[in-house]
């Protein structure tokens, strides 16, 4: 029997159709579940036993047949049902995620990453944790949500200090969409009232700054590193999307750090990120255990399709 | 402006996100511009599972039925 690679995604998961394009060079059997589309899929998992998937084609990946599985970016089915309420909807998506996240449960084939470890690896505090203890280096940083204590830290820093949020915060409607960024902030920025900083807490990090901006992309103990010069004008690269990236060979001893925190954290594949101070020291900001790549295959040529095939067929 | 400091540190754009000016996000919802057959597509990602806008994805028909199962 042939031994395949799942791919668990969304439909518009264009990085995704890089790899799947070199696991296709490579002749490897490669069955893709977009599962905006699981309804259209059968899924039998026999507990203790094995599982197999059947897509719409016919075609199926099984417990036995499956080599290795990327748990890339999957998304709730869309569900044909009409009428039903936003309850209901949530209840149906949280049974098809135990049911999908639960194929990990069963046989010791290769995933990347572990669902659980996923979401275990998300927690920024364990992050910063574990890359303390892998020698890597990590601003001083609070949580907080106490406005005098943020004053103490900023001016303990210099005067400046980076806020962010605790995770991921970002939400729309109709009209707008709203993320929050990293900012540089001083003790001007915070508010008056200290009940509107007491309402959500917020991460404050010592500032590096000035400083060289690194996505190191571990896939295994690949590590495929890109930087960005240096800019005082905004700390979260990700809001200045015209600046340029090139392919960087990062230090032995960071290398190691990265690829004992990745296999600390339960996890197959990160992206890093790291901020190189003016006197070279690599600092640990954060990492994202199912981070983007694509555009640093584009704009400093990493071979990050490669390395995923590799360690997917490995 | 919200009661919350948090809150108001955030970035607001206008959505739906116009994939004629692609704005990178984050990781976790980040705009991607790629080369897909031929043709520039923009997709917009989603958050660990979230749901998200439909994004105007310009795949050409052949990517679409090659790789979906």
């Amino acid at each position: 029997m042939t031994a395949q690679v799942l791919i668990v995604t969304n439909e518009r998961d264009l990085d995704a159709d890089r790899v799947v394009c070199e696991l296709d060079r490579r002749g490897v059997d490669v069955l893709r579940c977009n599962t905006e589309r699981l309804t259209d899929w059968l899924v039998v998992h026999d507990v203790g036993h094995g599982w197999r998937l059947t897509a719409p084609s016919g075609r199926t990946a099984t417990s036995d047949s499956v080599r290795a599985v990327w748990w890339r970016r999957p998304e709730p089915p869309t569900l044909p049902l009409q009428g039903l309420s936003a309850g209901c909807r949530e209840a149906l998506d949280d049974q098809w995620q135990a049911l999908m996240e639960g194929l990990a449960r069963c046989g010791k084939r290769r995933w990347v990453s572990r669902p659980a470890a996923l979401r275990r690896a998300e927690d920024k505090l364990l992050q910063l944790m574990s890359a303390r203890t892998v020698g890597l280096s990590v601003p001083d940083t609070v949580v907080i949500n106490d406005v005098e204590t943020a004053k103490r830290f900023i001016a303990g820093h210099g005067g400046r200090a980076v806020a962010k949020s605790l995770t991921a915060a970002h939400w729309e409607d109709d009209s707008e969409a709203a993320f929050v960024f990293a900012r540089l902030i001083g003790e001007e920025d915070l508010p008056d009232d200290p009940a509107a900083f007491r309402r959500a807490p917020v991460v404050l990090q010592e500032a590096i700054n000035p400083k060289h901006d690194v996505r190191a992309t571990v896939v295994g103990d690949c590590v495929l590193a890109a930087a960005t010069p240096p800019t005082t004008a905004e700390v979260d690269w990700r809001l200045e999307p015209e600046r340029t990236w090139k392919a960087v060979e990062l230090p032995p001893m960071t290398v190691k750090g990265c690829q004992e925190l990745v296999a600390n954290l339960g996890l197959r594949f990160a992206g890093i990120d790291l901020a190189i101070a003016e006197d070279g020291t690599p600092w640990f900001l954060e990492a994202n255990p199912n981070g983007e790549w694509g555009w640093l295959v584009d704009a400093a040529g990493l071979p990050v399709p490669v390395a995923l095939a590799d360690e997917l067929t490995a | 402006m919200s009661d919350i400091w948090l809150l108001d540190q955030a970035t607001v754009r206008r959505a739906p996100i116009e994939p004629a000016s692609p704005i990178r996000y984050d990781d976790a919802r980040q705009v991607s511009l790629v080369d897909v057959g031929g043709r520039a597509a923009v997709a917009v990602e989603a958050l660990g599972g979230a749901p998200t806008k439909k994004a105007d994805i310009e795949k050409s028909e052949d990517q679409k039925d090659r790789w979906r199962p």
